[in-house]
Parts: structure tokens; sequence; C-alpha cells
């Protein structure tokens, strides 16, 4: 905050100046009422006065600033060009678009040119929420955006962004990417789950084999002291493999990765703790029959962790935790699902905090929407939404394959970064 | 969280606490109407409210207008308390319903005041940290500028420009979009 004396001074000369007509705006509130604003005007109100922009400038102002801002979904509807049905086609860009429930039109906050390594799929999770940071991962290439503050910036490329080239035993892609806060530094970092080829040097050295292995990296965004972002293998090696392709769910300092079980069962989800960087397991619910990582999806809301799944008789079971170390699961929601709805995958994906609707996706075109208070189970139908384009040059989407749908929250936070006070 | 234990309660909402304005006027309220003053509920809890609560920074007027607030909000906060049990049942949820309905339209009409006076609760909100009444009127008051121009913002609020052209300049050049 200001120093005591620099505001009574303000004060005092906007009193001195103010008409009876018009009333003046306490310096000290400033901060709040800029706090409520998305982050549009707040960027034009730095050319308000000097007051305006040093309180807007202010390390802590974007972290108060975002805990005002009202949650709302970011889609990225993929076009049938994207699709690798048609993959000599496919497009070369990601556009994104932020949808408040209820509304006809969802209107397009970011377009940019990223070309993805390989076909997404719509199992593929390319994409990461944050404090209004989002991370975008289209193979070798991992972006950060502020769709709000229209900023972008790719991430250093590093050893564990390369696709080992073997015939891994498995399709898809190698890594598994993540974007969370460290509560503790209040940086940001972007983690890297990935695979590699270790090469076995025989007793005559002129033979060698190969395996391999799995690794863990972390980048802190800014905040590695050359500012540049560097990554840093972490010492632990994670106890089992996470699904490639499948962003980590972000919740209170932790990283969550669903396990690859395709090569044995694994005793929960991979954690990785962004504070001290150990890596962990967090178990899973005690569902039955046992929660099939690969069709369900986890999700943080409002703090806690949230599984979703469909059980026998179309009872939609929903087990939410406070906690990713200790989680005390529950199953707080047992949604009888009544036709015609057919929820076969639903993964949730965000609670809007203006009614406490719990938003959940399923693989497709549809996404549902629980309204816990008065127990309705809605079907939003993803490709009715018209996505506005506004004036950008590359038309109308006409053909969805899928849609990739995370929470997202607009923020001041730069691209380029440094610690932020959140509290 | 109040400092009395849970057999006590009972007899803590029903007690009074007497607020006194900058202006000497004296206002009796109930326990659970002055805690949702954060500042007021710290003081209850040191037990130095004996003799009345003095509030230098707050006029009647405004204190009047804080207390009307605080007054539909307590019996929210107790219906809130008493029902959130009971969410299975339709005739509650309908109930409940209902009040949050009568709540946004009292909300609506307790915004409906003059510029000044939306300051002067802003600052008394602020001064005894009522976080609901903090939210409404800053929100208020956000939502009035969302749309303006800087030039419009400096005329509302009697505020001069001591940026430098250049400053300004550079502002609207790292931001343009902001701008259109």
């Amino acid at each position: 905050m200001m120093g005591g004396s620099k505001r009574l001074r303000r004060r005092s000369r906007w009193a001195d100046e103010a008409t009876p007509q018009s009333a003046c705006l306490p310096q000290e509130m400033v901060a709040e009422i800029l706090g409520r604003l998305p982050v549009k005007p707040v960027l034009r109100f730095r050319s308000v006065c000097k007051a305006w922009r040093s309180t807007i400038d202010e390390p802590s102002f974007a972290g108060a600033h975002l805990q005002h801002q009202p949650s709302s979904l970011l889609i990225f509807p993929c076009s049938e060009d994207d699709d690798y049905s048609s993959r000599s086609k496919r497009s070369n860009s990601i556009s994104l678009y932020r949808w408040a429930q209820g509304m006809p039109a969802a209107s397009l906050v970011q377009a940019a040119d990223m070309p993805p390594e390989h076909y997404w799929n719509p199992d593929h999770h390319v994409l990461a929420h944050c404090d209004g940071l989002v991370l975008v991962h289209t193979g070798a290439k991992v972006h950060l955006l502020n769709p709000a503050a229209r900023q972008a910036a790719a991430l250093p490329w590093s050893p564990g962004s390369e696709r080992p080239q073997a015939n891994l035993p498995f399709r898809g892609g190698h890594q598994a990417l993540g974007l969370g806060r460290d509560p503790r530094a209040g940086t940001y970092k972007v983690a890297r789950f990935f695979y590699r080829l270790l090469y076995y040097h025989h007793d005559d050295a002129s033979r060698y084999s190969y395996g391999l292995a799995t690794g863990m990296e972390v980048l802190t965004l800014g905040g590695c002291g050359c500012g540049c972002g560097c990554w840093r293998e972490i010492a632990a090696q994670p106890p089992f493999p996470a699904i490639p392709d499948r962003t980590a769910t972000h919740v209170k300092g932790s990283l969550l990765w669903a396990p690859d079980e395709r090569r044995g069962e694994a005793p929960g989800f991979l954690r990785l703790s962004l504070e001290d960087e150990a890596v962990g397991v967090t178990p899973p619910p005690p569902c039955e029959p046992r929660l099939d990582y690969a069709t369900t999806g986890l999700a943080e809301l409002r703090g806690e962790l949230c599984v979703a799944r469909m059980a026998a008789g179309r009872v939609l079971e929903m087990w939410m935790a406070d906690d990713a170390v200790r989680p005390r699961w529950e199953r707080r929601y047992a949604i009888r699902v009544a036709d015609p709805l057919r929820p076969g995958r639903p993964r949730p994906v965000a609670l809007l905090d203006h009614d406490a609707t719990i938003v959940m996706h399923d693989v497709g075109w549809t996404a549902y929407a629980y309204h816990p208070p008065t127990r309705g189970f809605q079907e939003i139908r993803l490709e009715t939404i018209d996505y506005n384009r506004g004036d950008h040059p590359s038309g109308a989407i006409r053909c969805f394959s899928h849609f990739v749908l995370i929470p997202y929250r607009e923020s001041l936070l730069p691209v380029v970064h440094k610690p932020s006070s959140l509290t | 969280m109040a400092s009395a234990g849970s057999g006590d309660e009972k007899a803590a909402a029903a007690a009074m606490i007497t607020l006194i304005s900058s202006d000497n006027e004296k206002f009796e309220v109930t326990e659970a109407t002055a805690t949702l003053s954060q500042t007021i509920r710290h003081m209850i809890e040191d037990g130095c409210t004996d003799g009345g609560v003095p509030l230098p920074n707050v006029t009647s007027k405004i204190l009047a207008r804080v207390i009307e607030y605080c007054k539909k909000h307590a019996t929210a906060a107790a219906g809130e308390e008493g029902s959130s049990s009971s969410f299975s049942d339709a005739a509650f949820l309908e109930v409940d319903r209902a009040f949050l309905e009568e709540l946004e339209e009292f909300d609506d009409a307790f915004l409906e005041v003059d510029r000044a006076t939306l300051f002067d609760l802003i600052l008394a909100a602020n001064y005894l940290d009522i976080k609901g009444l903090l939210n409404l009127t800053c929100q208020k008051v956000a939502d009035s500028v969302k749309g303006k121009t800087p030039e419009q913002i400096r005329e509302m609020y009697n505020i001069v420009n001591d940026l430098t052209p250049e400053e300004e300049a550079e502002i609207r050049r790292e931001t343009q979009w902001a701008f259109e």
C-alpha cells in the first residue's frame, strides 16, 4: 500500500479542487474500486493520473484484483481442420473464446498462431489455467498467454520437450504439463512430466541397449534469477507415469496428474508440490468400482478437488476433497441423470461463482451444468454457441471436431513474471 | 467465532450495543447486527463496548444507512444458517429463493444514493470492515466507470491529469487496444 503522507496530500488536493456538484473518489478506495473492474478498463485507467497508474502498477494490485474477478470458462473449439481425419488441412492457430453460462455467444479473447506438432484429439488436454494465465501445449512448444491482457510468450526449449527418437511402447505424446502457483514464493511454475530414453552401455562399451525412463522438470516464470525462465530437472523421480498430453490439475500449490495405468496399476494421482518440488501420490476417492483414470477427470473447484464419474443406475457421482496431500474424499453429490441426457465421461471443469454452478464436459460437443442448490442438471450444446470472432480475418468456424474447456478468471498477471503477493 | 460459549449464544444474540456517530448520535443495535462489522466484532471480543462504541469517522446520516444494511443482512445470515441443512426440501428452497430475491431488491434500492453518499458508505464499510457492504458499494462504482474513457473519469471525479504528455502517450502505445 502507499505511504500515509502521500495519500493525505493527494486527497486534500482533490478535495480542494472539488466542486460541490461532483464528489471526490477517496484515494484509499481507488484500489478497491479498480480491483473490481475487468482487465481492459484497468489498463485504460492507467492513463487517468499518476496516482491511479501507481495504484495499478503496485505488485500487490494484480493479486487483489484477481480475487474480485468472476469465474468463467474458456472454450477452444477445435475445427474439423484441426482434426487428424484431415491432417493436411489442419489449422495453425488456436482460438480461445470466453463464455459465461447462459450466454448465446462467446467472445474471442485470443487467437494465436500455434501449429500443433501432432494432431489434437479429444483426449488431449492442451490447455491449463492458473490465475488468468493460460498454458497452451502444442507438442514440443509451450506457450503462456494472458488473454485478458493480450500477452503471449513462448517458453524456452528443454530436453524434456523432445520426443524420444525410438518406438515408444504406446501411442500419443511423451509428456504432460501443468501450471500452478508456489504459495510460499508467490511465483508461478510450469512443470513437465516426460519420458526419455536412457542408454545402457554394456561391459565392452561397444554394445548398448536402451530403455524408457521418466523425469520431471520445472520452470519458474521469471523467478530463476536471470529472468529468462530456465527449465530445471528435479531430483525426485516420478514413482509412476502420468497420462501423456493431459495437463495437470492445480490445487492449492500442488499439481496433480492422472496416472497412466497402461503398464501397471498406480496408487493414485501423481502429485508435485510446487513449494518444495517434492513428488508424491494423492489417493483417489474410495469409489466402487475403482476409479478409471483414463476416462475420468479431476478439477479444482473453489479450492477443492473434484472427480466426477458415472456410476451404476445412471447416477453421476461427484467426489470432493479439500486437500491434495491428505484428501478426505466425500461423495458430495449423486445426481440421477434423467433421459435423454447421456453424460458418458463427465469431467468437472469449473465452478462458476455467481451461482455455484458446476460445469462438466464430456469428450464431445456436450457440456453439462449442475446447480447444487436446485439440483438442476442441464445440457450445454457447445456447437450452438455463437463463436463471435469479431473482425478476425479467418471467419466463422463451421465444422467442429471437439472442444476443450478450461476454467478462467481474468487477471493482470504478466506473462513475463515477477513474484506476486497473493493472499 | 464469538468469545461467548455456545450456551451463552442466545443471550449474546439478544444483547444490545450502542454505536455513537461522529456527531454524537446514539444508535441501539443488536449484537447480531453490529457484528457484521469485523471492527465492532473485535471490540466486543475484547470487551471494550461498555458505554457505547464511538465511531468518529462515521456521521449519523451514514451510520443510519449502514445499520439499515446490517439489520437486513444479519437476518439473511441467520436465515442461511438455519436452512442450510434443509436444502433437499423443495419448500425451504422456495423460501430461500424468495428471500435471496428480496435481499437483491433491497441491495439495489440501497444503492440508489448520490455519489457523495455512496463514497461515504464505501469509507464507512472499509472502516467498519463490513465485507458485503464494501463489495456492494465498490462494485456499484466499478460498474458505473467500466465503460468510461480516462477523460470522462477525470471529469467525473475532479482528477487533475498530472501525467506528462509523453507518459500518457506511452500508456496508450503499450495498450492501444484497451482504448478502442
